[in-house]
């Protein structure tokens, strides 16, 4: 009997043992999230290459080319946010993250040498003087940076926690995603009842990585969002474009009328007014002569438009493509209208109008698009791991290929073209 | 064992340091946008008669680009006297316009002599195929700089990622045989 009640008081200490720890693991990541002055100073440099210290940053490509600012080469272009290195054009920068390089027996990777665990003064010496923890020089895509003793002590600090500071909107058991809204009237309540009603299924079923969904319906970008979707962002593109890159914050934009596949973080849906611009000249005879109206705003697009199509597009072409600005008196023929343009006037006014759709016409717009940019961003969380971040997210989205949605036409995200489909349904009216 | 390990390490340093083969290639006169927005034929006016030194590159890369734009900036300061062309082509043309290229190489400090160029999609995709240097994602391409003097008909091939002093190495390589 007492031999039992000892056994007993020994798996009672042993599961106290196995709290603590657990309880000291919980208190080390919560550490790592909030980060102290010193590891925010050093991420600033790490992100940005450039530093508040007031002496500069510099980098240099081998030992006797000319310096130029760190923040043309910053750490992250090559390291990325997490750390954890991106390929690109045949090259595998190395892991950052702490327990990467601090591993207690020698690393080889593809494609490089052997070497021992690094401690901060050999990885502070790999980065301001290019020699690995073997004392090998690294490799020349690898710059030397020139900074001042306190900005390298900073920036080793950052290193030691990069990769476990959370970006804003995760918690432990939450994850929160924006929705930024269409204007008041119906859209906006099929937007906001079609995504409450899809993430309340997603987290009925577990949420994602066990966390839940929670969403936050909004008029304007906010950093307390890890991500953003279902956004409508018609007539302010380049405004919610600039701040979600300032922000650093992913964006998918279910409506948008022109694209940017410059910013990283604007991820857009379905076709804008370019691809649907192509679409309806492509539905044109191709002897056809369009003649190409705009505003200031579409400038751009009408400009491509015209290097594409060439001799096809000509001042005196019996079809007019409207992009806006003044309509062409006498009145042409046909008139081609995106879909951000038509209007009952321009509908009814012309014997033969090509109207495009970014959807077919008997799907609700609102609803469709709203659903497949959600489904799609949380297929895109699961690619990107529980422990993602938002870069990580933007790398899975920029990873679908002909993604199929069941709503839309299929998707295509990749690093240089975030308009996810160019497919748009032309539709004659009167339509017969 | 030790002499197969000797063998090997002969061979690959033989690899490393060996000037890569003198090889012709034939470039397609498409039409090709400069960064001040010239429009110009891409052999005629830019290789045709030239030594030139060149490579491929795109905006929206930060890895391996702006590291071989330096390499550029850098080129051009070890000049001297050389008469070279520097060329950088985009390999991503539909993105990269030449507002985005004169920015993008301003940046890395760029001066007159080096030409950036992009343009229609289908013949920038017609060069690079004619230079087997075509790939359909821009971010798995692989960084190269070809170096070459078109009147003689002598063209290598070298790493991109190369410090600039071994793309002089090479231009005066090339030089040298046509004395």
């Amino acid at each position: 009997m007492a031999h039992r009640v000892a056994r007993r008081h020994r798996l009672h200490w042993r599961v106290e043992l196995i709290r603590l720890f657990l309880a000291l693991l919980f208190l080390a990541s919560a550490v790592h999230a909030e980060l102290t002055p010193q590891e925010l100073r050093g991420r600033g440099i790490y992100r940005t290459g450039m530093s508040n210290s007031g002496t500069p940053v510099m980098a240099h490509l081998s030992e006797n080319s000319n310096p130029v600012p760190a923040s043309v080469l910053p750490c992250v272009s090559c390291h990325g946010r997490d750390g954890r290195g991106k390929d690109e054009g045949g090259v595998r920068p190395s892991n950052l993250q702490w327990s990467a390089l601090t591993r207690p027996y020698a690393m080889e990777t593809p494609g490089s040498r052997a070497h021992p665990p690094y401690t901060a003064s050999t990885l502070m010496r790999a980065i301001t003087m290019g020699i690995d923890s073997a004392k090998h020089p690294l490799r020349p895509p690898m710059p030397r940076y020139e900074m001042s003793r306190g900005d390298a002590d900073d920036l080793v600090a950052y290193l030691r926690v990069a990769g476990s500071d959370r970006d804003p909107g995760v918690s432990d058991d939450a994850l929160r995603i924006g929705v930024l809204l269409p204007p008041p009237g119906d859209e906006r309540a099929v937007v906001q009842s079609t995504v409450s009603g899809y993430f309340a299924d997603v987290n009925a079923k577990g949420g994602v990585f066990e966390r839940r969904i929670e969403v936050d319906f909004t008029d304007t970008l906010s950093d307390r969002d890890f991500a953003v979707t279902a956004a409508y962002i018609i007539g302010r593109e380049e405004q919610i474009g600039r701040k979600a890159a300032e922000m650093q914050l992913p964006v998918i934009a279910a409506f948008a009328a022109q694209g940017d596949d410059t910013n990283r973080y604007l991820f857009e849906l379905l076709a804008g007014l370019e691809e649907q611009s192509i679409a309806l000249i492509n539905a044109l005879p191709t002897e056809a002569k369009i003649r190409i109206t705009h505003d200031a705003s579409t400038a751009a697009i009408a400009q491509r438009l015209t290097e594409r199509f060439g001799e096809r597009v000509a001042s005196s072409g019996a079809a007019v493509l409207f992009l806006g600005g003044t309509l062409p008196s006498p009145l042409p023929d046909t008139l081609l209208l995106p879909a951000p343009f038509t209007s009952d006037t321009l509908l009814s006014a012309h014997a033969q109008v090509l109207v495009a759709l970014p959807l077919p016409p008997a799907v609700r717009p609102a609803r469709a698009a709203a659903l497949a940019s959600s489904q799609l961003l949380v297929r895109a969380l699961q690619r990107a791991g529980r422990d993602a971040g938002r870069e990580s997210l933007i790398d899975a989205l920029e990873s679908f290929r002909s993604e199929e949605t069941g709503i839309t036409p299929p998707v295509t995200w990749t690093s240089t073209h975030h308009t996810g489909t160019s497919e748009c349904v032309i539709v004659r009216w009167p339509r017969k | 064992m030790e002499s197969s390990a000797l063998l090997f390490a002969l061979l690959l340093s033989f690899t490393v340091v060996a000037p890569a083969q003198p090889r012709a290639y034939t470039f397609p006169d498409v039409t090709v946008e400069t960064q001040t927005g010239q429009s110009v034929h891409f052999y005629r006016d830019l290789v045709k008669g030239r030594m030139v030194v060149m490579n491929f590159v795109f905006t929206n890369c930060t890895t391996v680009c702006p590291t071989m734009g330096l390499t550029f900036a850098r080129l051009q300061s070890l000049l001297g006297k050389r008469e070279v062309a520097l060329v950088s082509v985009s390999i991503d043309p539909s993105n990269d316009t030449p507002a985005r290229l004169a920015a993008w190489s301003k940046k890395l400090g760029a001066k007159p002599g080096w030409t950036l160029v992009t343009g229609n999609k289908t013949d920038i995709s017609t060069l690079l195929k004619s230079l087997g240097l075509f790939s359909a994602n821009p971010t798995t391409h692989a960084p190269v700089v070809l170096i070459g003097d078109d009147a003689h008909g002598r063209w290598e091939r070298i790493d991109g990622l190369a410090p600039a002093g071994n793309i002089i190495a090479a231009i005066d390589r090339i030089s040298a045989k046509e004395r």
